[in-house]
């Protein structure tokens, strides 16, 4: 066998993470790649990889059969899989350090430091990232947005949009400026804006890849949920350590007036309405923003149903020592089954509806609790995810200036129909990228993560119907549940000059034996896979 | 008739009971870090590398593993878990078959390289 990649046997059927779907991988078609091996460097352990990966391409050419890279198997839909093989990314953990040699002048030229980059290879957990730049790195620096979680690899968090909520920010792939992309059995090329370039000539001669400098083609591939072949490695900004200081508001009451200053972003009318809004100045920066809700008692004119999270970034003092230590403390799998379970026996009626309704909003008040009070790293608050098997996650965008109708929405849906969790919008920079869900210039993200039971898909996608029919534009989450996507839901989200440049760039970076190795039923069902014009 | 309603919720207790035996199971996880990384996925809710460890009077410990020697960068997760029938297994044998399914993740390397250059 060739050094540094096996064979892998996925189990059948294949289950996500978080147990939502099984999937059957064709037997015989899967792949390892690894770091093993005795006195062989980094980087050479990279470049063997880099190799591996083309060839397991070549191979699924020849036995006809589609692929896909699979990091944490993170996602709760079928957005990254394919009915042939899996190259499962988690052997592949290299991080390296970027210098002055590594990058163009034109980089630092505009105040960038080297140091500030760092090349991650596709595997990595976003919480090896954390720990190597909070705790391994000196002088220490951190990402400049994650998820609420992290256990994604960096590939896995770009290619489907993992976006945390850094109001000023963006998303994780938003952090990214370059890209190295294994595009064929005997092509690798290394991508970045033609507008914002990085990469020396000796970092790419290192790589010995094609170097392509191109701002539609970047955009396209920055979120291509693994069709546009396979992410190797990725070129991220970091940021100085920052900690994040954490507080709560929730004695405000949900009105119209409340709902347009969080629509028009007006901090002065916030600061009148939600009482104990700290100031944003230097030093003490807002960074994350987002609503918590109990969809249940959510009532306009009233007080108790919603609470406000905020982190703003305060510097480190002198002598802070990172603690990423820590229990993240949730309900155990096997309850979370059982009350999945119990709530779909209970959920007809007027009965089960109140059942819901009490349990929601006896979960939803254990978190109602005063701010910690002691700054934290990003590393140390979003890390290991609470909640494992059996949940729904959901979650689409819309521009903020229509937060107000859409709340409306989600609130009447439920007045009708029990969910079973709580809702969250949280506010996100929008993005460059092509098919980034975070796609509006102020996008929030609503989140409705509940129990995986039938009646919340069909709250999903009772909700996702209520915004098309009164139109207010949204996109929906591509690595979270996602049946309501449709080809025809796809065009009206993202509009047809956006697929035709995304799918451009797919035709422009893989050669058609290679787009159909690429190519799932996903990709099929959201009209992806078909030619641009 | 009330001894076919009887007969009846007898069947339906036997059956709720037999589907908790087969489907529920008791886990214990062991967090080695705080964020566990992993070197591969498993499927689901396992870990990546599985074993089933029976320990019986007559063979003595089965399977017995060094996991750290397994790891080069060391554990990151443990889960250990034993299903009602093989508690049953246990009871029955009193004590002399105990049988149980153990799930680790191996960490992800620490630090970071230099390209050179």
């Amino acid at each position: 066998m060739r050094p540094g990649m096996d064979p892998f046997i996925p189990d059948d059927p294949w289950l996500n993470c978080h147990e939502n779907f099984k999937h059957h991988f064709t037997p015989n078609s899967s792949w390892q790649p690894n770091h093993t091996g005795v006195g062989i460097s980094d980087s050479d352990l990279y470049k063997r990889a880099t190799e591996n990966l083309k060839w397991a391409i070549g191979e699924a050419i020849d036995n006809n059969h589609t692929l896909r890279a699979i990091g944490a198997n993170w996602s709760f839909s079928e957005v990254a899989m394919c009915n042939g093989g899996m190259v499962q990314t988690k052997g592949l953990d290299l991080i390296f350090n970027i210098d002055d040699p590594l990058v163009v002048p034109a980089y630092t030229a505009t105040g960038n430091k080297s140091e500030g980059l760092k090349f991650v290879e596709c595997g990595v957990q976003m919480a090896r990232l954390s720990k190597n730049l909070e705790i391994e790195s000196n002088p220490a620096r951190c990402v400049r947005a994650c998820g609420g979680s992290n256990g994604q690899t960096i590939a896995g968090a770009t290619s489907t949009g993992t976006h945390g909520a850094a109001l000023f920010t963006g998303a994780v792939h938003d952090t990214i400026v370059g890209i190295h992309l294994i595009t064929g059995r005997d092509k690798h090329v290394w991508l970045e804006r033609a507008s914002y370039p990085v990469a020396s000539d000796i970092f790419i001669n290192w790589l010995g890849a094609t170097p392509m400098r191109d701002d539609n083609l970047f955009n396209a591939a920055l979120v291509g949920f693994g069709s546009f072949g396979i992410i190797h490695g990725i070129m991220l900004e970091t940021d100085p350590l920052f900690l994040l200081k954490e507080y709560r508001i929730s004695n405000f009451v949900y009105t119209d007036d409340l709902m347009n200053a969080f629509a028009s972003l007006d901090f002065n009318k916030l600061r009148v309405l939600l009482p104990g809004i700290p100031d944003s100045v230097p030093g003490h920066e807002l960074y994350h923003m987002e609503i918590n809700m109990n969809p249940f008692t959510t009532i306009k004119g009233k007080s108790g149903g919603m609470y406000v999270f905020l982190f703003y970034k305060v510097p480190v003092p002198p002598g802070f020592v990172v603690d990423q230590s820590g229990l993240n403390t949730g309900p155990s799998p096997e309850f979370i089954w059982m009350m999945k379970n119990l709530l779909t026996v209970l959920s007809g009626g007027k009965l089960g509806y109140n059942v819901i309704k009490k349990k929601i909003t006896q979960e939803f008040e254990k978190n109602v609790r005063p701010a910690t009070p002691v700054p934290k790293t990003i590393g140390s608050i979003f890390r290991d995810t609470r909640f494992t098997g059996n949940i729904a996650s959901f979650a689409f965008a819309v521009a903020t200036g229509t937060l107000p109708q859409t709340v409306e929405q989600i609130l009447a849906e439920i007045a009708v129909n029990a969910f079973a969790g709580a809702v969250a919008v949280r506010f996100v920079k929008g993005t460059k990228a092509t098919l980034g869900f975070t796609r509006f210039e102020h996008t929030c993200v609503i989140e409705m993560d509940g129990l995986d039971t039938k009646r919340n898909h069909e709250i999903f996608a009772n909700v996702i119907n209520r915004m098309v029919n009164n139109g207010i534009p949204c996109t929906i989450h591509w690595g979270k549940l996602n049946d309501p996507l449709s080809k025809d839901l796809v065009t009206t989200m993202y509009g047809a000059d956006k697929l035709r440049s995304w799918k451009q760039g797919r035709e422009t970076l893989l050669l058609p034996e290679t787009r159909v190795v690429f190519t799932n039923d996903f990709m099929k069902k959201c009209g992806l896979d078909m030619a641009s014009v | 008739m009330n001894h076919s309603h009887t007969g009846k919720y007898k069947r339906i207790l036997f059956i709720v009971a037999a589907a908790f035996m087969l489907c529920s199971c008791s886990v214990i996880r062991v967090l080695e870090v705080d964020s566990p990384t992993a070197d591969c996925a498993g499927s689901g809710r396992h870990f990546c590398h599985d074993t089933t460890i029976t320990t019986s009077l007559w063979k003595g410990r089965n399977g017995k593993q060094d996991l750290r020697s397994l790891c080069p960068n060391g554990i990151s997760r443990v889960k250990v878990t034993t299903k009602p029938m093989d508690v049953i297994l246990g009871f029955i044998t009193i004590g002399f078959v105990v049988k149980q399914r153990l799930d680790w993740d191996c960490s992800q390397r620490s630090g970071s390289s230099s390209i050179p250059h």
